[in-house]
């Protein structure tokens, strides 16, 4: 009894230990599933585990909305950056595609036509009310002179006025003082074509009795040894008959859209055939 | 007598809101043991028939509730429980021990 007494930590330890290998033991080897204590505890415990599940839940839902939406703050500053960064590359890639297209058309003109060209950008516009003019990188250092005539997408643009070394001034078929001759494709009617600044140009020279309609293509008729024949020039808008003069009133409307105006070609010769 | 009446209740408690903590928190990939803390915390602390207790009703919970095998923790629990409670101990009472 003294030796119970005095050392009943010890054997209770002990007994613990031989009732946990011997439980080990016998789970190891003859597990039944859930056995009878373990049923209990789990019973117990599931109410427990309801509210701690619950309140844990609610308590981590709560964090997780607080953080999710500190998050959100920073994610969409984020995405609002790189979407402005994607659209600032877009832009990059529109700006360059257009440009290839461009460039393309340009190069199709070009092997089209058959002459030697000078492709220029257009680097600034005037277009006052008197004047409607751009200005292109190339000079004559380049090869140009004063009076070759300017295309752009099968259109005629204009023709050189003023060349300097590295750049060259482009009077528009828009302008007042700019004159083309021109043929009618649908009848090929013969006329000049009158630049009219914003309003586009005109028609001179046709007479009444000739067949013309709003809807007709205008192009150059390669007469007067500036402009080679067929380029297009403009399409017709509107055609009047005023009963004191003795020429049709024609307005036109010029192919080429001078405000989106970015590439040129600078015809530098004849056509190389005949060259 | 109140301690080994609360003991249980404690331990199912605890061990339940380690699980739900560690389900819910950390989805299962981290798990803070409240239970082998207690049991550390009973080696330093509790006398040694009292952490005994602890430990293998702490043990025979977490084996209830979470373990594959019953007795694995128990047995694992009471071991940590000895051992930290044995560092307690001066060096030359060990031996008496």
């Amino acid at each position: 009894m003294f030796f119970l007494k005095n050392y009943k930590s010890i054997i209770f330890v002990v007994l613990l230990f031989l009732f946990a290998l011997i439980m080990l033991s016998y789970n190891t080897k003859y597990d039944k599933g859930a056995g009878f204590f373990r049923k209990i505890i789990m019973e117990a415990a599931a109410p427990f585990q309801k509210l701690a599940h619950f309140t844990v839940k609610s308590v981590g839902n709560s964090w997780d909305r607080y953080v999710f939406l500190v998050g959100l703050v920073e994610e969409n500053k984020n995405l609002t950056k790189t979407i402005s960064e994607l659209e600032a590359e877009l832009l990059f890639y529109k700006e360059g595609y257009s440009e290839t297209e461009r460039l393309r058309k340009l190069l199709a003109l070009k092997e089209s036509l058959g002459y030697s060209f000078i492709a220029a950008r257009v680097i600034a516009r005037e277009q006052g009310a008197l004047a409607k003019t751009i200005i292109i990188d190339k000079g004559s250092f380049d090869g140009l002179k004063s009076g070759m005539p300017i295309v752009a997408h099968s259109g005629l643009v204009g023709r050189l006025v003023h060349v300097s070394w590295n750049v060259a001034k482009v009077l528009l078929i828009t302008d007042e003082n700019s004159n083309v001759d021109i043929l009618l494709d649908r009848t090929r009617v013969q006329g000049i074509f009158s630049g009219e600044g914003l309003r586009g140009g005109k028609l001179k020279y046709i007479t009444k009795n000739q067949d013309v309609v709003a809807g007709d293509i205008v192009i150059s008729s390669g007469m007067g040894g500036v402009f080679p024949k067929g380029l297009f020039v403009g399409q017709v808008r509107d055609v009047k008959k005023p009963d004191t003069e003795l020429f049709l009133k024609i307005s036109v409307t010029p192919y080429i859209d001078f405000s989106k105006l970015e590439e040129v070609l600078v015809l530098t010769s004849e056509e190389k055939g005949k060259k | 007598m109140v301690y080994c009446l609360f003991l249980p209740v404690l331990s199912i408690l605890l061990i339940a809101l380690q699980i739900a903590v560690a389900d819910i928190l950390f989805s299962g990939r981290l798990v803070i043991e409240l239970s082998l803390i207690a049991v550390i915390y009973a080696g330093f602390r509790l006398d040694l028939i009292k952490g005994a207790a602890l430990a293998f009703v702490f043990g025979f919970v977490f084996d209830c509730l979470v373990g594959s095998v019953t007795g694995l923790f128990t047995l694992i629990y009471l071991l940590l429980f000895e051992i930290h409670h044995r560092s307690t101990i001066p060096y030359p009472l060990i031996l008496l021990v």
